[in-house]
C-alpha cells in the first residue's frame, strides 16, 4: 500500500468519530433510560409520590440522555465514549432490579 | 480544554448537521408556521375569517348545529369557543373510522359547510411533531424521529459551543470583505448566537412533551403501564357510556360555572364525552393565556345535572411539565412574543441553511462528485424546496373548486409532489442554476398569492387592511415579503461572482 502524502489526513480518527457520533444517542439513551427507572424506583422507596417520581425521573432522564450524548461524542475514542454510559446502564439496570426485587414498588 | 475534544465535537457539529440539518430545519420551519397556525387557517378557510353576525348562539348552539348534520355516535366532541384570532366556533370529532374531523359554527348557529383544508392546524401542526406517520400507523416512529431531531439540535448547540472558542468575539463579527467562506461561517456564528437560548429552549422542551414516549423506563418502573401512569398525573374523571339516553344540561351553564370556580377565567374548550347518554359528562379546559405554563386545570361535570365532578389539580412535577410544555407551544396570549417566536424560529432555520453553505463552501473543489452534487440538491431541497411546496400548497388552496372531492387530500399530495419535485430539479439542474429556478418559481407565487386570494375571495390586501383583517393581511405581507427576499436572492445568484460557489477552484484560477 503506498504511503500516504504528509498533507493526507488519515480517514482513521475521522471514520471512529462519526461512528461515535451515530452510535452517542443510542448508547446514551440506554445509560439514561436505565438510570431514570433506578431514579424513580430510588424516589418512591424514599417515600415521593409515584407521580412525583415518575414525572422527575422522566426530565432528568432526557437531560442525562443529552449529556451522555454530548460526552460520548467528545471522547478521545470510542472505548472511552462507552465506558461511561455502558457502566451508568448496569448501574441503573441493577439499582432498578434490585429496588424491584425487594418489593418495594 | 483539549484539542481532541474541540476536534471530536466539530466533527460531530459537521457531520450531524449535514445528515440532520434537512430534518431539524423542517421541524423549525414547520413550527415557525404553526406560531401563526390560526391566521393561516383564516387565510386558507374563507368561510371562517369573519362571524358575519353580532348574536351568538353559544355552545349549545354550535352542539346542535353539529348534532344536526353529524351522529356523533356516543364519540367525544370538543368545542372551541370564538377568540380574536377565530371568530366561530371550531368543533373537533372523530368519524366513524376514528379519524379527526374539524368543522366550524358561527356564533349565531349556522354550521359552516366543509372547509376542504386541512390548514395549518390540521397539517402544520401534526407535521412538525409527527410528520403525519400516524396515517400509517406509525404514530410512534413519527415521534422518535423528531425527538430525535430535537435531541441531535441540543447536542449541536452544546458543540457548536464549545466548537467556537472565540464565541463573544464571533457575536460581533461579520466580515463580508473577506472570503466567502468566512462571510458564511460569521452568518453562521451571529445567527447561531443570537438564537442560542431560543434553539436551546425550544429543544429541549420540544422533546420534553414527548419525553413518555422517549423515556418510558421512569414510569413502567413504578407503574404498571401507560394508562396507570397518565391516570395518576393527569388526574381526571372517566366512566363508561350507560348506553341509556339522557337529556343533557346547558354547556353554556357547564362553562359559566367552570369560570366562576376558575375565578373569571374563560373555558379554552369543553369536551363533551358519551354525547346524548345517561353517564355523559363535560370537561371544561381552562384558558391560559397570560402565564407560560400550560396547566389547562381541567374541570369534570355531569351532563345531566351539570354538576362539578372533579377539578383536576396537577402535583408540582407535571406543572414543571407543563411550564415546558406552554413554553413550547406559545398560546399565551401576546403578539409581541408570537412574533418573536416566529422571527427566531426563521433565525433558526437561516443559521441550518448558512450551515450547508459553509460545508459546500469548503468541498467546492470536490463540486463535481456525487456525494457534494447530491447533499447540494438535499439542501436546496430542504430549505428553498420547503418553502416552495408551502407556497404551492397554498396556491392550490386557492385554486382548487371547494366541491371538488378529496380537495384537503389533494392539497397535502401538491405539498408532498412539489417537494419531490424540487430534490429531482436539484439533481437535474445542479449547482445555482436549479436553485435560481427554484428561487424564482418562488418568488412568482409567493408574489401572485395575494392576487389570488383577492380574486378568489374579494379580500384583496387594500381591503383586508381597511377592514382591520389582521390575519388575512398579514399572510398576505408575509407573503409578498417572502416573494420580494425570494426574487433578490435569484437576483443575486445570477451575479458571475455567485457562480464560484459552484466552480472547483481551478477551475476559477
Amino acid at each position: 500500500m503506498p504511503a500516504l502524502p504528509p498533507s493526507t489526513p488519515r480517514p482513521g480518527p475521522a471514520g471512529e468519530a462519526l461512528l461515535r457520533a451515530v452510535a452517542a444517542l443510542p448508547i446514551a439513551w440506554l445509560a439514561a433510560a436505565a438510570c431514570s427507572a433506578a431514579g424513580a424506583s430510588l424516589l418512591v422507596l424514599a417515600g415521593a409520590p409515584h407521580s412525583e417520581a415518575s414525572v422527575w425521573s422522566l426530565l432528568g432522564g432526557l437531560l442525562l440522555w443529552l449529556a451522555l450524548g454530548v460526552y460520548a461524542c467528545g471522547c478521545r475514542n470510542l472505548a472511552r465514549a462507552w465506558l461511561m454510559p455502558g457502566t451508568l446502564a448496569l448501574l441503573g439496570a441493577a439499582i432498578t432490579w434490585s429496588v424491584d426485587a425487594g418489593g418495594a414498588l | 480544554m483539549t484539542r481532541s475534544l474541540r476536534q471530536s465535537l466539530n466533527v460531530m457539529h459537521t457531520w450531524g448537521g449535514l445528515l440532520c440539518g434537512a430534518l431539524i430545519f423542517f421541524v423549525f420551519f414547520t413550527g415557525s408556521l404553526v406560531v401563526f397556525d390560526e391566521e393561516i387557517d383564516r387565510w386558507m378557510m374563507p368561510d371562517t375569517r369573519s362571524a358575519a353576525t353580532t348574536s351568538d348562539a353559544g355552545y349549545d348552539g354550535a352542539m346542535a348545529a353539529l348534532r344536526a348534520e353529524h351522529d356523533l355516535g356516543g364519540q367525544p366532541a370538543f368545542l372551541y369557543p370564538p377568540s380574536p384570532r377565530r371568530p366561530v366556533y371550531a368543533v373537533l370529532f372523530h368519524d366513524d373510522n376514528g379519524h379527526d374531523l374539524q368543522r366550524f359554527v358561527r356564533p349565531d348557529g349556522t354550521l359552516l359547510p366543509e372547509q376542504g383544508s386541512l390548514g395549518a392546524t390540521g397539517f402544520f401542526f401534526p407535521l412538525h411533531f409527527s410528520l403525519h406517520l400516524e396515517h400509517f400507523g406509525l404514530t410512534a416512529l413519527g415521534y422518535w424521529i423528531v425527538g430525535l431531531a430535537g435531541m441531535v439540535t441540543l447536542a449541536m448547540v452544546v458543540s457548536g459551543v464549545i466548537v467556537h472558542r472565540r464565541i463573544l468575539r464571533d457575536f460581533f463579527s461579520y466580515r463580508p470583505e473577506r472570503s466567502r467562506g468566512r462571510a458564511l461561517l460569521d452568518l453562521h456564528n451571529v445567527g447561531g448566537v443570537m438564537s442560542l437560548p431560543f434553539v436551546a429552549a425550544m429543544a429541549f422542551s420540544g422533546v420534553a412533551i414527548f419525553a413518555y414516549v422517549y423515556m418510558p423506563t421512569g414510569f413502567l418502573a413504578t407503574y404498571a403501564d401507560s394508562e396507570a401512569f397518565f391516570h395518576d398525573v393527569l388526574p381526571h374523571y372517566d366512566r363508561e357510556a350507560a348506553g341509556e339516553a339522557a337529556q343533557s344540561a346547558s354547556l353554556d351553564g357547564i362553562a359559566d360555572e367552570a369560570a366562576r370556580i376558575w375565578g373569571g377565567a374563560e373555558a379554552l374548550a369543553l369536551g363533551v364525552f358519551h354525547p346524548g347518554d345517561a353517564n355523559g359528562y363535560v370537561a371544561a379546559y381552562k384558558d391560559t393565556p397570560e402565564q407560560i405554563s400550560y396547566d389547562y386545570e381541567q374541570l369534570d361535570f355531569d351532563a345531566r345535572s351539570g354538576e362539578l365532578l372533579h377539578h383536576q389539580k396537577l402535583g408540582p412535577a407535571m406543572q414543571a411539565y407543563q411550564f415546558l410544555t406552554g413554553l413550547h407551544i406559545a398560546v399565551f396570549d401576546s403578539w409581541t412574543l408570537r412574533w418573536l417566536y416566529f422571527l427566531m424560529g426563521l433565525t433558526s432555520c437561516g443559521v441550518i441553511a448558512t450551515g450547508f453553505l459553509v460545508w459546500l463552501d469548503k468541498r467546492v473543489a470536490r463540486a463535481d462528485a456525487w456525494s457534494y452534487r447530491s447533499a447540494q440538491a438535499v439542501a436546496g431541497a430542504a430549505t428553498v424546496g420547503l418553502l416552495l411546496a408551502t407556497a404551492a400548497m397554498l396556491t392550490a388552496n386557492r385554486l382548487l373548486p371547494l366541491e371538488m372531492p378529496a380537495r384537503a387530500a389533494t392539497e397535502v399530495w401538491v405539498f408532498f409532489g412539489i417537494w419531490l419535485a424540487s430534490l429531482g430539479a436539484g439533481f437535474l439542474l445542479p449547482g445555482l442554476t436549479g436553485l435560481r429556478r427554484q428561487l424564482q418559481v418562488l418568488a412568482l407565487l409567493c408574489l401572485t398569492l395575494p392576487l389570488l386570494n383577492g380574486l378568489t375571495t374579494g379580500d384583496a390586501l387594500p381591503m383586508s387592511l381597511l377592514r382591520g383583517s389582521g390575519a388575512v393581511a398579514g399572510v398576505d405581507l408575509t407573503l409578498l415579503l417572502t416573494g420580494a427576499l425570494a426574487w433578490i436572492g435569484a437576483r443575486r445568484l445570477s451575479h458571475p461572482a455567485a457562480a464560484l460557489l459552484t466552480q472547483p477552484q481551478a477551475a476559477r484560477a
